[in-house]
């Protein structure tokens, strides 16, 4: 039989998802540790999660220094010490600080589980902050900064921010260059005396896990008593007084426009969010999304221009941004209006509707797969207070969308005319 | 360990397949033998470009991305001195699918004129994104042309200059096209839920009437060894200044290639290595300083790049550097110190084994250099280098008649305080 190049093959619709399930433990001093065991490789990722975000500073940047300080020495390793150890096992420690909350994340071999873990326990717990390597820090840190500051795409996020949530709020502040000599090694003593108590971690543990996995993790977390107050969050003001302008700031020099516009959106746990997801990932969520596909398809006017929706513990944000060519920005602006209103005054037809869905489907497959992957999804369950299936399960809610779903998702919560834009470049 | 099989159609197309369980997912990755390497100096930024145009409409179907997309894949595409190289992702109910598409952007494109068009100017905006429009964005564009004078590695992927993009023709596009783009210039590789009873008949289905192209005959100008240190100096609008030092190197298949890796990898990988812990925690001298290798084809360029503390000059930085440097030829790794970064890189193949896509892309990768099998001997080489070797190769590489030396300084401005 003829090969015939002009047919596509057919296709199967993707609507399940199965992931392995989280078993909740309980170390032998009540510390709380989720697992997911899974994968072809002998290793495991550690997450170590603090309530010790930037929400619960009082002054700027010290959530940030307190979470990069604890590797540079411990009671009873030093910052070398810690450093070529972990270098000779192979493993990789990653420290991370969000609004919310403070990470430490370690990747190892099972074989050197037990070595890697003892020197994290050592850190998280007992870490020294010498003066003398926070300057050394803070001067690198500084300088990154600085350099950052000089991109369009660092202002425009950052201009965004402040005018979404305010240039005090919780989720809205941000850090300026001065704020980098005021910090001091007690500020961060101080700060992690506070946020860092046992009492409110949590431990996320995912690859090939074994029972002698769960015996090591209480080896080291699991026998210190769990002193110090249940940590509260701070109460965050969600009343917003943004307006939807469009703002222009000018950058000279540059050679292409940042563009960042958007507003406030739904949270994962709404029971429209899947359907909210869909209708902007349609918008600007992937490669053959209308905004890519106008924008930089059809008129050339940037490399790249995406949609999302960003989440912290309490609030979620809707955002596009792009940088474009700076002498289409202006009409680029347009055409991007004119995308969001074309979704909410006109019906999805069906194909390019069922195109997202699978595309979708297909890219939630891949997600909940391995070791690394699993682990986070595990994570966003805690942290945002969701079911152990609301990912697998966003698949049925996305499958069995309808246009009508879509048009009345855009005009409830993607009206052009609620948002906020702004321009950073030459103009 | 990488467990695969390999077999080649009759036109050429080598196909290579590894069978991964523990995913729903099949990776499909196409390399090309094709790289920038390959263009005339005067028509550069074709190999790039021509990736961008790979995705514009093949012969029977008008868009690469919505039909994929349509059965829940992904994919992307890469183009550098040496290669290009595409990869999808896709559920494996719906494999077919991607060999359709592939094998059709093999067979032709359709070269349309608005494609050529958008991509042009989608092309020009990512030059000005990646190398006009972020500080430091230019750097490369200065090493390249300072370390090679002959080899066609003297420009970068994206173009010598954004006139050759800008003057591209559909005719030169098209002629690219025929000499590289057929299935003896390609390797096929399949990673994930697959067997080779699953993918052979799917591979002879789609790719075995694809034609088989002429040769492809490389004749590279050899870069001539060179003879005298040089030095660059340029002045940005950046807030710091920026050092850039480059040496030669031996090509990939060197017996020496993977004792220049494991000297980068003392001098720079990880929080405890040489240069971080000495001359960024210790002496503060760099507030970042990296040392890597291009991991390029052809010999290739070993690269010191880094950011002095502020206060300190780029002379300074630079001799501070050169002790250190001078401390790797003098002395001789110790026992513990090489043992920990073959550590490090075992556990770094280990962790690369935890992706279907990489494992693909490694596995094409060796067999465009080489072969496949290759790929599995490799932690083998690195576990065999000794002290010795590392002190011999680095005597040859870091010699200063030999570097290339960029400085990057920072405009003064006006209200720089003394």
């Amino acid at each position: 039989m003829k090969l015939n190049r002009l047919q596509a093959p057919d296709l199967r619709e993707i609507s399940k998802i199965s992931t392995p399930k989280i078993e909740k433990l309980s170390l032998d001093n009540g510390m709380p540790l989720w697992v997911i065991n899974t994968g072809s490789q002998e290793l495991v990722k550690v997450q170590i999660s603090i309530p010790a975000g930037t929400i619960y500073q009082h002054q700027s940047l010290i959530a940030f220094f307190t979470n990069k300080i604890l590797k540079e020495g411990s009671k009873h390793f030093s910052a070398s010490q810690i450093a070529e150890r972990l270098d000779f096992y192979g493993a990789f420690l990653d420290t991370k600080v969000t609004r919310d909350q403070a990470y430490v994340n370690v990747f190892c071999l099972n074989k050197h589980l037990n070595s890697v873990l003892e020197i994290i326990a050592d850190l998280l717990t007992k870490p020294i902050m010498p003066q003398k390597e926070l300057q050394t820090i803070i001067e690198q840190e500084k300088q990154g900064f600085a350099i950052q500051m000089q991109k369009v795409k660092s202002i425009s996020h950052r201009k965004f921010n402040h005018y979404i949530f305010g240039e005090k709020h919780p989720y809205g502040r941000l850090a300026q260059l001065n704020d980098y000599g005021q910090v001091d090694v007690d500020h961060l003593k101080h700060f992690f005396l506070e946020n860092y108590q046992m009492k409110n971690w949590h431990i996320f543990l995912s690859g090939q896990v074994s029972k002698e996995s769960i015996i090591i993790l209480n080896r080291h977390f699991g026998q210190i008593e769990r002193k110090g107050k249940q940590s509260e969050k701070p109460i965050i003001d969600l009343h917003y007084s943004y307006q939807a302008k469009r703002h222009f700031i000018e950058h000279k020099g540059a050679m292409q426009t940042s563009l960042r516009m958007g507003k406030v959106s739904l949270q994962r746990h709404h029971p429209d969010y899947f359907l909210l997801s869909l209708s902007q990932t349609i918008l600007g969520g992937f490669f053959g999304s209308r905004l890519m596909q106008n924008i930089r398809e059809d008129k050339g006017y940037t490399y790249g221009i995406h949609s999302m929706i960003s989440h912290h513990q309490q609030a979620a944000v809707f955002s596009i941004s792009s940088e474009l060519g700076s002498e289409f920005a202006h009409k680029a602006l347009e055409e991007v209006y004119k995308e969001i209103k074309r979704l909410r005054t006109e019906k999805v037809p069906d194909d390019e509707l069922s195109l997202v869905k699978n595309y979708m489907a297909g890219g939630l497959l891949k997600s909940l797969n391995g070791p690394f992957a699993l682990g986070e999804m595990m994570r966003m369950v805690k942290e945002y207070d969701l079911s152990q299936d609301h990912f697998s399960d966003s698949i049925h809610a996305i499958q069995a969308a309808t246009s009508e779903d879509v048009l009345r998702m855009a005009q409830k919560y993607l009206n052009e005319e609620d948002m906020l834009s702004i321009m950073v470049g030459n103009h | 360990m990488i467990e695969f099989n390999k077999f080649e159609l009759k036109n050429g197309l080598t196909v290579i397949v590894h069978q991964d369980l523990s995913t729903p997912i099949i990776a499909m990755n196409i390399l090309y033998k094709v790289g920038a390497r390959d263009e005339n100096p005067n028509k550069t930024g074709f190999a790039h470009l021509f990736e961008h145009l790979m995705f514009g409409g093949s012969v029977n179907i008008p868009t690469f991305d919505k039909p994929l997309e349509k059965a829940g894949g992904e994919n992307n595409a890469f183009t550098n001195s040496d290669i290009t190289n595409y990869y999808i992702t896709i559920p494996k109910e719906n494999l077919e699918t991607a060999f359709w598409l592939e094998s059709d952007r093999m067979l032709n494109l359709a070269f349309t004129d608005k494609s050529l068009e958008v991509q042009r100017q989608v092309v020009i905006e990512e030059f000005k994104q990646s190398y006009l429009n972020q500080p430091y964005g230019d750097v490369w564009l200065l090493l390249k042309p300072l370390a090679y004078q002959t080899h066609p590695y003297q420009w970068n992927t994206i173009g010598k200059d954004i006139t050759h993009i800008e003057n591209a023709k559909m005719e030169d596009v098209k002629s690219f096209y025929k000499k590289y783009y057929h299935p003896n210039n390609a390797i096929l590789v399949l990673s994930g839920n697959i067997s080779m009873d699953e993918a052979k008949p799917l591979c002879e289905k789609w790719f075995a009437n694809i034609p088989a192209g002429p040769k492809v005959i490389r004749e590279i100008p050899v870069e001539p060894e060179q003879k005298e240190a040089r030095q660059l100096i340029v002045e940005r609008e950046v807030p710091s200044d920026a050092l850039y030092i480059t040496f030669h190197m031996k090509d990939r298949l060197h017996p020496d290639y993977q004792s220049t890796d494991l000297l980068s990898d003392i001098l720079s990988n990880g929080p405890s290595s040489r240069l971080y812990r000495k001359l960024v925690k210790e002496k503060g001298i760099f507030a970042e300083l990296d040392a890597y290798i291009g991991g390029d084809i052809d010999p290739g360029l070993f690269i010191f790049s880094g950011k002095p503390s502020v206060g300190i000059s780029l002379e300074q930085a630079e001799q501070e550097l050169w002790v250190e440097i001078e401390r790797i030829k003098e002395q001789e790794v110790e026992e513990q110190e090489l043992q920990k970064v073959k550590n490090k890189l075992e556990s770094a193949m280990v962790f690369g084994e935890v992706s279907i896509l990489n494992k693909a892309m490694s596995l094409a990768y060796y067999e465009s250099i080489s072969r496949a099998e290759d790929l599995n001997l490799e932690v083998e080489k690195y576990r065999k280098i000794t002290s010795k070797q590392l002190q011999r190769v680095a005597q040859e590489l870091f010699t200063k008649e030999k570097s290339n030396t960029l400085y990057y300084k920072a405009k003064k401005s006006q209200h720089e305080t003394k």
